[in-house]
């Protein structure tokens, strides 16, 4: 019994050993940055990504010259993120005047891409959808009152091709076309999939928009309060002021702007400039 | 009297402008110790936490915090320091500052360390609602946190860490620092009673039914040392260990006699599980428990017990190092050190001490890194039927040796001890002390290797028949 014990005990330190030596070893050639115990981590930010494979699905991106309009998709989609409307062009085909796909709503499941008929829906590999930390990738913004500008997939490929050179390396035709794609703030803003930019003057509009909508709410809460208080007041013990009246409510609802310039996008223009 | 009694009582003095009462007492006591220890104490166990998960990340094959540097703190700083300049200009001399070459290379190691992480972590703790859950037992619920701090913080007092630096001086400090951290396990049985959660409570019965178990091997190992030191008084047992000549390391406890040495292991493992570490870590296990005894706990207060934890293993550092290793003596040269004058002598000493309490604080984390959580009935059999039949044959053992010795006398209780077994014992006796038992162990291990042959049949059926 005794050697039983001794023998479990010996196991016990042996096995602890084993594995001490194991773990240690992989320490000292972590530390050292070489052998089996290096880090594999892969510093993403900064080491770029790989791409998982030809079946990755990153971008959902429409080919409108292909585009038919059909709303194929728009069936498959489980989420309901599509938004298009269609006119006919000069040789009476059926062309997409405003393509508009919801990423916030996309789920990336794809069926649309199987669903179209012409191949013109398209899941791309890349898959970097934030704005980067050197702050010059992508934006994206969504708000009904975006201008769709948007680009082509080869369009995209070419955004995606020059960001990534550095801007001493492009030509002055490439600079300049991606000169038209940058903001005030210094972004590059693709309108692919729907997802547009404003233009300045159109920025300045809606947040005029914005400014009236939120004064007018704040007015309309400070009403509200003004009344509860008045109300409190009047159910006080001593009712015998009357009861001021409330401020008049909310200031007449801003005179809605009219919305923005219908999508004029000829199917093979790839959008216009800010 | 030690130095800082010395100094607590001056300060004391100087405080009450007369014959101090207790409350310039507490003050002094408070200013010249407590102050100095936690700032002492404290930053090494935050600092554990970064530690351990670069260890943590290593062993994995993994990177670990490696993007926080000092420079948010720095920025924050700067704000602080230029807030009568805009912001745009305290951006450019900050910008200036950390240009410079050398603050550029020391922030980008800090990075590369991930010290930012630190206060980061420190921030979004404070950040954090102090959540008390609708059913717990609110007094109990808050007090926990801040009692399992304190009984991982108080044995310090009596740990000593240089020649006169001790601050509470007692003749029984052993049995103090044993009995004081086992406040530990009311804090963690408040903590899971008081949390009303059946996680919490599971938790805590786990938590105290382990600590309780290994506050024996604990217990049996700490009076191995002290059996063999002969005093209970944690300062003598250092000054015990004192060997003057070049190899000052020959005269630590560890190195007496193989019994000693088992019993530092013993010690080891029994304070891995106190401080509820890896792989004794049932009682927050995650697996199981959600977390265990401080599953209801959020921001500040779980922060608590996680800065009880590291401050615990530093504690069972400390004690290992004081009751086997020397305390905070050198293992070359002691003497020389000690005749140093004393604003060197201090540092070193402290320091030394502090080299010893990592090295154990590394060695636990390489271990919650490697091993596999114990089951519980696997924790409890380790206690009972392993650690304390080592320790009482440990303990045999030393007091056979203490015998051929020619018996011990009580050793003066404070300072150096003069009655040392190792000197009647002498250099024949040490060897014959190592012989003895080794071979005895050895021809153990070997009769038990040939009738058991590779793996224990009771270990084969409860794995299976897979070794």
């Amino acid at each position: 019994m005794i050697l039983a014990w001794i023998h479990d005990v010996v196991e016990a330190v042996q096995s602890c050993v084993t594995g001490m030596r194991t773990t240690g070893r992989f320490l000292v050639e972590n530390l050292k940055g070489e052998g089996g115990g290096a880090a594999v981590t892969r510093q993403y930010p900064e080491q770029p990504a790989e791409v998982v494979g030809d079946r990755q699905r990153g971008h959902l991106v429409n080919d409108t010259k292909r585009c038919i309009v059909c709303h194929a998709c728009d069936t498959a989609c489980p989420v309901d993120c599509f938004k298009m409307d269609g006119e006919r062009d000069a040789d009476n085909k059926m062309r997409a005047s405003r393509f508009d796909i919801d990423l916030s709503k996309c789920i990336y499941c794809g069926l649309c891409v199987r669903a179209c008929p012409t191949d013109s829906l398209s899941m791309t590999a890349t898959f970097e959808m934030a704005p980067q930390h050197d702050g010059k990738r992508f934006l994206f913004r969504r708000n009904s009152k975006q201008v769709d500008v948007r680009l082509d997939l080869h369009d995209v490929e070419r955004l995606e091709r020059l960001v990534a050179m550095p801007r001493s390396g492009l030509s002055d035709a490439d600079r300049a076309w991606l000169d038209e794609r940058i903001d005030e703030r210094g972004q590059h803003l693709i309108g692919m999939y729907g997802l547009g930019y404003y233009t300045p003057e159109m920025k300045a509009e809606a947040d005029a928009q914005r400014e009236a909508k939120k004064k007018a709410k704040d007015a309309a809460a400070a009403a509200a309060k003004a009344k509860a208080a008045a109300a409190a007041a009047a159910a006080g013990p001593t009712p015998a002021r009357p009861a001021a009246p409330a401020p008049p409510s909310a200031p007449a609802s801003p005179a809605p702007t009219p919305p923005p310039p219908a999508p004029k996008a000829a199917p093979d223009t790839t959008g216009g400039t800010p | 009297m030690s130095g800082f009694g010395y100094a607590v009582d001056t300060f004391a003095a100087w405080l009450a402008g007369g014959e101090p009462g207790w409350l310039a007492v507490s003050v002094a006591v408070l200013a010249v110790w407590v102050l100095p220890l936690m700032l002492l104490v404290f930053p090494v166990a935050a600092l554990g936490q970064i530690l351990e998960r670069k260890i943590a990340a290593a062993i994995q094959r993994r990177v670990g915090p490696n993007s926080a540097g000092l420079d948010g703190p720095l920025r924050f700083g700067f704000r602080l320091m230029l807030f009568f300049l805009p912001r745009e200009r305290q951006d450019r001399v900050f910008k200036a500052f950390c240009n410079f070459p050398p603050v550029r290379s020391i922030l980008l190691v800090s990075r590369r360390l991930g010290l930012g992480q630190l206060a980061a972590d420190g921030i979004k703790m404070l950040g954090k609602e102090d959540i008390v859950p609708a059913g717990a037992d609110g007094m109990v619920f808050r007090l926990a946190p801040y009692l399992a701090l304190a009984g991982a913080f108080l044995p310090f007092c009596v740990v000593p860490f240089g020649q006169h630096l001790v601050m509470l001086e007692t003749e029984v400090s052993a049995l103090f620092a044993v009995a004081v951290s086992g406040i530990v396990v009311v804090a963690l049985k408040m903590a899971g009673w008081g949390s009303g959660s059946k996680w919490s409570l599971l938790g805590g019965m786990r938590a105290v039914a382990q600590l309780v178990s290994y506050e024996i091997p604990i217990g049996l190992a700490v009076g191995g040392a002290v059996l063999w030191s002969g005093s209970m008084d944690l300062h003598a047992i250092v000054g015990q260990q004192y060997e003057p000549g070049v190899f000052s390391l020959l005269g630590w406890n560890a190195l007496q006699t193989p019994f000693l040495a088992v019993l530092m292991v013993v010690f080891f493992v029994a304070g891995l599980a106190e401080c509820q570490r890896s792989p004794f870590d049932m009682a927050e296990a995650e697996s199981e428990l959600v977390s265990g005894f401080n599953t209801e706990y959020s921001g500040l207060r779980w922060g608590l017990f996680a800065m009880a934890e590291y401050t615990e293993m530093l504690l069972v550092g400390a004690l290992l190092a004081t009751l086997f290793l020397g305390g905070y003596q050198s293992p070359i040269g002691e003497e020389w050190i000690c005749s140093l004058a004393p604003w060197l002598e201090v540092p070193i000493h402290v320091a030394l001490l502090g080299a010893k309490v990592v090295a154990v604080y590394l060695l636990m984390m390489w271990i919650r890194w490697t091993l596999p959580r114990y089951r519980v009935d696997q924790v409890m059999r380790l206690a009972w039927l392993v650690l304390v039949p080592l320790c009482l044959v440990s303990l045999f053992g030393i007091a056979l040796t203490l015998l051929a010795a020619g018996g011990t006398e009580p050793g003066e209780p404070f300072g150096r001890v003069a009655a040392r077994p190792r000197a009647a014992l002498g250099w024949l006796g040490h060897l014959v002390g190592w012989a003895i038992p080794v071979a005895v162990g050895a021809w153990l291990v070997v009769m038990a290797k040939k009738k058991h042959g590779q793996v224990h049949p009771a270990l084969q059926r409860l794995t299976g028949g897979r070794s």
